[in-house]
């Protein structure tokens, strides 16, 4: 089974919190994905680039003023597919 | 407006830690205990509310042993109601404290509830999160600073990089941060009345929430010993260590 990973940006780079939930998710499986809440080309482009991701979710729309509240249908959505997701235990949640 | 502040008795946060011989868990015997610091920070902002006349009634929630007593009587010298203590021998894992916070909440009609952030003994920092997704509050998470007008509540949160400030309605979920406020100490003639208000007491099996534990603690082990750096001469001695000793290359 695939691992979700729910990826925090500041617009330019994923934070070092979600780089580390990368290296957790890759001993838990092969197949990890990123969900982005931020649809900045330079973040995408840096996703793209991370040795073990599969997949980049882009949850567009998201961005503004991103809450835990609007957040929590869409993982809740997606996780049929995966068997763990994984966070960073960042300011965000 | 009645508020309701869940604490939780942990270790002390002077003590040190220490894990049990079989390194099953961390070492509790003959331990001093004391209240989260962050319910701490919780019960003080809701005293405040209090006695600012926002809030009508501070009730505490505790769930644990029966020690758990102590920890509801001690906000109770610092303002607290009323309180109800939920016999619980063993872990109770953050979504089990939700469930059960849940019951509460909507027996008591409850308008805001203000959580630690975190618990200092297992830093989950999950169970306020769980608890608004099951009431389906607004959810104001690593408060520094609160405001209540009229039904709306202003949080302003820590995050990285700045400060962020929410509006929400009522109810609502609150948790914590360390500046929000410093909690007051408890005065002698306080601790004498906190002997005399009510804990009303139950036990888990009694709200009807399911309580198993959904995580297995496999080991619990002490942080590797640091060991401190060393100078090398040149550079064939760096190469030769990161190769052989430290294994990076």
């Amino acid at each position: 089974m695939s691992v979700l990973i729910m990826a925090e940006s500041n617009g330019k780079v994923l934070d070092r919190g979600t780089l580390s939930a990368v290296t957790a998710a890759k001993k838990l499986s092969d197949e990890v994905d990123l969900l982005l809440l931020d649809d900045s080309n330079d973040v995408l482009e840096f996703s793209k680039k991370i040795m073990g991701v599969k997949k980049v979710i882009c949850a567009s729309g998201y961005l503004e003023g991103a809450l835990a509240e609007n957040l929590a249908p869409v993982l809740a959505n997606l996780s049929e597919n995966y068997s763990h997701i994984i966070s960073s235990a960042g300011t965000f949640g | 407006m009645k508020i309701l502040v869940p604490v939780k008795r942990v270790i002390d946060y002077n003590v040190k830690i220490r894990v049990n011989n079989d390194e099953s868990a961390v070492e509790t015997a003959n331990v001093k205990m004391s209240m989260n610091p962050f319910d701490e920070i919780a019960v003080e902002e809701a005293v405040r509310l209090k006695e600012s006349g926002v809030a009508k009634e501070i009730i505490i929630v505790s769930i644990g042993d029966q020690g758990s007593q102590e920890t509801i009587r001690t906000a109770f010298a610092m303002g607290g109601d009323r309180g109800i203590h939920i016999l619980h021998d063993g872990m109770a894992e953050p979504l089990v404290v939700a469930k059960v916070l849940k019951n509460i909440v909507s027996k008591e009609d409850i308008d805001l509830v203000i959580l630690g952030k975190q618990a200092i003994d297992d830093d989950s920092n999950q169970t306020g999160q769980m608890l608004a997704a099951l009431l389906d509050w607004p959810q104001g998470t690593f408060a520094s600073k609160l405001e209540i007008k009229e039904d709306k509540l202003k949080v302003v949160r820590e995050i990285d990089g700045g400060l962020e400030t929410l509006e929400m309605s009522l109810p609502a979920v609150v948790t914590t941060d360390l500046r929000l406020n410093e909690p007051r100490y408890a005065s002698l003639p306080n601790i004498m009345k906190a002997k005399k208000k009510e804990i009303l007491k139950m036990n888990i099996s009694e709200t009807g929430v399911d309580i198993k534990n959904r995580l297995e603690v496999l080991r619990v082990a002490e942080p590797a010993i640091r060991i401190g750096g060393r100078k090398v001469e040149n550079v064939d001695e760096l190469i030769e260590v990161l190769k052989n000793e430290a294994g990076v290359i």
